[in-house]
């Protein structure tokens, strides 16, 4: 086959140029070693009992007052000084490398009212919840609560990580979201109307039982 | 270079075949006139919600239907058959805003714009008053939404004697548009208007006028 000048038409060049880039794309560790693809396990130390009582202290300063956030001004029964049960599940190697679902165990009496209609743990000790108030129909709010340790991670000498995390001070973040706040009666002072995110943070202090 | 095998021929030897292929010509035209017309077009969908022609309605704007309504307000309930750029309020330009009224008389039903299992037709409006834009000309009907599209507008409207893009569409989140407006409920009716790049959407009560 004859080509003008003794070089490929353009088309062909470029085609051959693409398919390269592909092959070597696809082929290489940015393919295969993405983060999401591969996410890195961290093991959590430092529990050994699967309750414990968790006591919010004071308000976190450092978060406070971020910007465009509200409090929640203990709608759900959340303030300083409260005490939560909480129960941990381990659903990781027991012996190398644990790891927890996190549930609170007893809600506090503020929401005796609410009817729980979803609980879902996620990593990292945090738990979404779900409520309705039947008695005040359209009101319908979620609570995620977070237990976070300013512990850092280590690694072991098999290249696991290892999170301690009672070595360092615990903060709780629990944020409620409402869609239509206004049918809560009294949520947020009951001055606001329609979808409202609040949350707050604070110290807290975890004691096994 | 052209080619057509219905091109006259230019000699003598070509003007016997020239006749064969006009021939061929006038049959083949003749035969594709003769066969059945291929209409690609969708047939118009079954109604959205049944609703008779000729009929004249009231609708009175609420309130914005938004998170902050008095209105249970779930966004998937709104029917997703206007794509604007932004979702910025009309400011009233047209004067519709809380307790407007407007009304209309039911027109044919929509021709089909979606063809698919959930396709269906609404009535469209005409004689509409209460709205401040002159109706100019006909616009492309909007998707009809299953069980909710009740009626609508869909023109290029003059406003100040300016063209603009203008659809006012009222539907039926629970099948019947008549209900009254109950607290924390879904609302019986709601109203989108959408104006060029800007829309705004009402809960709304419609009402039949009967003459």
């Amino acid at each position: 086959m004859k080509w003008q000048n003794n070089l490929p038409p353009t088309w062909l060049r470029a085609a051959v140029v693409m398919a390269t880039g592909y092959f070597l794309i696809a082929t290489s560790d940015v393919a295969t070693s993405w983060p999401e693809n591969n996410p890195k396990l961290t093991c959590i130390d430092g529990i050994s009992s699967p309750n414990a009582t968790l006591t919010l202290g004071a308000l976190n300063t450092a978060t406070t007052g971020r910007l465009g956030m509200v409090s929640c001004n203990g709608y759900d029964g959340l303030l300083s000084g409260v005490s939560l049960k909480l129960g941990f599940t381990n659903v990781g190697d027991a012996d190398n490398c644990p790891q927890y679902s996190l549930k609170i165990e007893q809600l506090p009496p503020e929401l005796s009212g609410a009817v729980l209609s979803s609980n879902e743990a996620s990593g990292g000790f945090s738990v979404t919840m779900d409520f309705d108030r039947p008695d005040e129909v359209g009101c319908h709010f979620q609570i995620r609560f977070t237990l976070d340790s300013d512990a850092k991670t280590t690694t072991d000498n098999t290249g696991l990580n290892r999170l301690d995390i009672t070595s360092a001070p615990l903060h709780v973040d629990r944020s409620i979201s409402f869609p239509q706040v206004q049918f809560c009666n009294g949520a947020l002072g009951g001055q606001v109307r329609g979808q409202i995110n609040c949350e707050d943070m604070w110290d807290a202090t975890l004691v096994e039982q | 270079m052209k080619s057509s095998i219905c091109r006259h021929g230019r000699n003598a030897d070509a003007q016997s075949s020239g006749k064969i292929q006009r021939l061929l010509c006038t049959v083949g035209l003749v035969a594709s006139a003769c066969l059945a017309y291929d209409d690609s077009t969708p047939p118009p969908g079954p109604p959205c919600i049944d609703v008779a022609e000729g009929a004249r309605f009231s609708v009175q704007l609420v309130e914005p239907y938004d998170a902050s309504s008095n209105s249970l307000f779930d966004a998937q309930q709104i029917p997703d058959v206007i794509a604007t750029p932004t979702h910025s309020s009309c400011q009233a330009q047209d004067g519709l805003g809380n307790g407007s009224v407007f009304e209309f008389t039911t027109d044919r039903y929509s021709p089909a714009y979606y063809s698919g299992p959930q396709s269906c037709s609404y009535r469209e409006m005409e004689f509409v008053s209460g709205v401040g834009v002159g109706a100019g000309h006909y616009d492309s009907a909007v998707a009809g939404a299953w069980g909710k599209s009740f009626a609508g507008w869909t023109r290029i409207a003059r406003l100040a004697g300016q063209p603009v893009l203008y659809r006012l569409l009222v539907f039926a989140l629970s099948g019947s548009p008549y209900g009254a407006v109950i607290p924390r409920a879904l609302p019986p009716a709601i109203v989108i208007r959408q104006m060029n790049d800007c829309i705004d959407v009402w809960v709304a009560t419609v009402q039949e006028v009967k003459p």
